[in-house]
């Protein structure tokens, strides 16, 4: 009777645990385009661009990106305010259900600093954004020149 | 006949005056009165003296920013080589405009302003200086910049600059402005319309 009670209970905490865990599979949060421009040797400071689309039924958050080539990426939106061009970072970006965010020259952008070495055209890296939940997607970055974008979509490694 | 003669009159007055909108939807803008530079000295980036006589005799494209800048000055610098490609299949090389890139970020500028230009074209020419000096410059193109520093030992900082390119005539007088977003074809048509001296004012 013991034994089936325990069995009972801890059959119930699993199922809780798992309703808990984030259900939102890697798949659902798709990356097209993601690239870094080719620049100057001389730039320590990179932007880079992809489009992300939220699939899920839920608004993603997105808290952090990193990657093992740079020291730090921050989300930076280019602002132009009376004609005045800024940069503005933002701790977090909402991503409502089924939206598609664009990362691009001139707006919206990651702003990579600190490459730890000299990227060079054709040169990929591999970028992890983190969402609130534990949600995290990985995917890859290409080195392309400025007046071209990869035109294959670059889905992420789950 | 001169029914014809007012077709064609009104039909002319028609297509400049679209062209003449059209030019204020992409942010480009003559000059009623154009201006002269005043007197300042900077250096370009092989370390010669640059002052304001070295804006004659040709066509120039000042454009105000930073090297340390990821994302809207290489885009505008590649975009402004966009445009320049354009122009080339309208105008005698002569005739097109100069990129000068007025680097108002000085200590982190100067030492890498002749490798940073250089990625985006040969010919492309950094002119920079001390904060008086630029100051003179930024003041003459009714621009402005602020270094952002959020301490004194703030390494990753941001400049905020106009985003607008000044255009210069060979006699070293301002005579329009454009603004982003520097779409290729329609710029380089404006401002081959502009070289060729007409005038959406007139």
């Amino acid at each position: 009777m013991i034994n089936k009670f325990r069995i009972r209970r801890c059959m119930f905490l699993m199922i809780a645990l798992l309703w808990a865990s984030p259900s939102i599979a890697s798949t659902d949060i798709a990356i097209e385009h993601a690239w870094t421009p080719q620049g100057p040797m001389t730039m320590t400071m990179h932007a880079g661009y992809f489009m992300l689309t939220n699939h899920t039924a839920d608004t993603l958050e997105l808290i952090s990106v990193s990657s093992d080539h740079y020291g730090q990426i921050e989300i930076h939106k280019a602002d132009m305010v009376d004609g005045l061009s800024s940069m503005r970072k933002l701790n977090k970006l909402a991503v409502l259900s089924h939206e598609k965010v664009v990362f691009s020259p001139g707006g919206l952008h990651l702003m990579m600093r600190d490459p730890l070495k000299r990227l060079q055209l054709g040169d990929t890296f591999i970028v992890r954004l983190e969402f609130e939940s534990d949600i995290i997607k990985e995917f890859t970055m290409h080195v392309a020149q400025r007046h071209m974008q990869p035109a294959t979509s670059h889905h992420g490694h789950p | 006949m001169r029914a014809l003669i007012l077709a064609l009159t009104l039909c002319a007055m028609s297509v400049q005056s679209l062209a003449k909108s059209q030019a204020e939807e992409d942010g480009h803008v003559t000059l009623k009165t154009p201006y002269t530079v005043g007197d300042f000295i900077l250096e370009d980036h092989n370390g010669n003296l640059f002052d304001q006589d070295d804006l004659k005799n040709s066509w120039s494209m000042i454009f105000v920013g930073f090297t340390s800048c990821p994302d809207v000055c290489p885009t505008t610098l590649s975009n402004l080589e966009a445009v320049r490609a354009d122009m080339g299949l309208r105008l005698r090389p002569d005739s097109i405009p100069r990129i000068l890139f007025l680097a108002v970020d000085p200590a982190r500028d100067k030492p890498v302003l002749k490798e940073y230009l250089g990625y985006f074209h040969p010919q492309y020419l950094g002119i920079t200086g001390s904060h008086k000096q630029l100051g003179r410059l930024v003041k003459s193109l009714k621009a402005f910049y602020r270094l952002d520093k959020k301490t004194d030992d703030d390494v990753n900082y941001d400049v905020l600059h106009t985003a607008f390119v000044s255009i210069i005539n060979p006699q070293g007088e301002i005579v329009a402005k454009i603004s982003p977003p520097f779409h290729p074809h329609r710029t380089a048509e404006y401002l081959t319309l502009l070289i060729r001296q007409v005038s959406f004012d007139d």
